[in-house]
């Protein structure tokens, strides 16, 4: 059975929360009139809701709730307890614009090395791989030529870029570190003749009437 | 106290990550252009120095600009320049080859043959006509080999590598050099693809037909040639195997239709063309391995080794 106070303290909470209906509402004014001291509560009650409503709100600041945890005394914990939280436990990012700006940067670079790479000229793409390289020896019997060079693929066609070694039997040779992949080359007799490799591993018409002999490296 | 500090050291070492990971990647993009640059520097300096016209070194310079804006690479364009104007060739020929290129790129295609065959043409001494037919006809032969290796590829023929799709369009672009028909080409793809072979495979099928083509067999012949080959289940290795089959049987004296007869009979046989190589080379060898070269007298002497 509720005694009279707590049946008082009722209607004034159900007031508060606007529950009550016109009767009630009459009921609880005639109580409040008829005891001074609910009535001091019920003032010293709407006195502190009146206090909270007109107040200034303040703000949180920032990772408050990861700086009031940060504060807790630590808890001693196991290896195992340590590394799940390590692995596991909720973490709060804290950022600036300049960090923000550094990412954006980062990213942006990155973001056009990738488009570049991608539409990047064959020699870019070639260039990026780490692929190892296989010497090849080139060689040339010709005892009456002054000057041998070879050209090709390998150098854009570059008649003085790779000059053959005269070797006391007559055949010119050089060696010409390449990375594996398939070749077309000729050599340069005197600096005017273009001669086809005859002992080549096969040939490719040239687009212009002639052969090239092809050399395909491998590993 | 302590607690801050070890937060001060991490931050630091966070900067300092993202500090190196900028530099590492700014650093071959900046060293990428400065060579870029270098090369086209050279180029501009030679056009400069040449008597050639003002409107004329305009003319280069500004198709020059154009390429390196399509994306051409810059040691390209500074060759095909110098090389042109070292070899006297006119002004307008030389824009003509810059123009060629930069128009293939900017149609999506690849221009390392294009590029190739105008360097290549300027290195030899090729008249200026003749270089920019055969490289305006090559671009349309690549315009047209863009499709089928799509088809080929969404038929499901895979590439390994990144630069695979652009050496089959170059591959079949030289078939179509050769008369090789596009559904011949288009056919090599259907078997490559029943066979569950790759895009390299397909580029190799294709590259052999077109030796074959450009070695004195018909179109037909070596179409055939291939397609079986590829029916019997050929490797890159057997394709690469069966054109030094045929260098060394031209080599000994041996007709085209010897060879052909002969490469037929051990398709026939079921014998790997690698097998057969072993077998008809002098002394053997390693097939992977680079031919050792050989002498001879001036005209057809050398080798490799």
């Amino acid at each position: 059975m509720k005694d009279r106070k707590e049946i008082d303290r009722e209607l004034i909470h159900r007031m508060l929360d606007g529950d009550l209906g016109p009767d009630e509402k009459k009921m609880l004014l005639d109580r409040v009139l008829a005891d001074p001291a609910l009535k001091e509560e019920l003032d010293g009650i709407m006195g502190a809701l009146h206090t909270i409503e007109t107040s200034e709100r303040m703000q949180a600041p920032p990772f408050f709730t990861a700086e009031v945890m940060r504060r807790l005394p630590a808890r001693k914990a196991t290896i195992a307890n340590r590394i799940r939280d390590f692995l596991l436990k909720g973490r709060v990012l804290r950022w600036n614009m300049a960090t923000a700006f550094a990412a954006a940067v980062l990213f942006a670079l990155v973001f056009t090395q990738v488009v570049r790479t991608r539409n990047a000229p064959v020699k870019t793409v070639a260039l990026s791989r780490q692929e190892q390289t296989v010497t090849v020896t080139m060689n040339l019997h010709a005892p009456e030529a002054h000057q041998v060079a070879v050209a090709g693929t390998f150098n854009k066609w570059k008649a003085d870029a790779h000059i053959l070694t005269k070797q006391e039997n007559g055949v010119w040779t050089v060696s010409i570190p390449l990375k594996p992949g398939e070749y077309s080359y000729m050599f340069i007799v005197d600096g005017k003749a273009w001669v086809t490799d005859p002992n080549a591993e096969t040939y490719r018409d040239d687009g212009f009437g002639n052969k090239n002999a092809v050399m395909r490296v491998r590993t | 106290m302590k607690r801050n500090v070890t937060e001060g050291i991490f931050n630091i070492l966070i900067a300092l990550l993202v500090t190196t990971a900028a530099i590492l990647t700014a650093a071959p993009l900046a060293r990428a252009e400065e060579a870029g640059s270098k090369h086209l520097e050279q180029a501009r300096i030679t056009v400069e120095r040449s008597s050639l016209s003002k409107e004329a070194k305009a003319g280069i310079l500004t198709k020059a600009d154009q390429a390196v804006a399509a994306g051409i690479p810059a040691e390209d364009i500074s060759i095909v320049i110098t090389r042109g104007l070292d070899q006297g060739v006119e002004s307008r020929h030389i824009e003509g080859f810059l123009e060629t290129a930069t128009r293939a790129k900017g149609q999506g295609l690849p221009v390392r043959l294009i590029l190739d065959r105008t360097e290549q043409g300027l290195a030899k001494g090729v008249a200026p006509e003749k270089i920019s037919g055969v490289t305006q006809r090559l671009s349309g032969h690549l315009a047209a080999a863009k499709p089928i290796v799509n088809r080929v590829e969404s038929g499901g023929v895979k590439a390994t590598h990144a630069k695979a799709s652009d050496d089959a369009i170059e591959t079949v672009a030289r078939a179509m050099e050769k008369s090789i028909p596009q559904d011949a080409v288009l056919r090599t793809g259907e078997k490559v693809q029943e066979r569950k072979g790759s895009l390299g495979l397909f580029n190799r099928a294709v590259d052999t037909m077109t030796t074959f083509a450009g070695s004195g067999m018909t179109a037909g012949q070596a179409v055939k040639m291939v397609h079986t080959a590829v029916d019997k289940g050929y490797s890159e290795g057997d394709f690469e195997a069966m054109e030094r089959y045929m260098v060394n049987e031209f080599r000994k004296n041996r007709s085209m239709n010897d060879v052909i007869s002969g490469m037929n009979s051990r398709m026939e046989r079921g014998e790997g063309m690698r097998d057969m190589q072993m077998q008809d080379r002098p002394g053997g060898g390693t097939m992977h391995e680079p031919a050792s070269g050989g002498m001879g007298g001036m005209s057809g002497m050398g080798g490799r080794k």
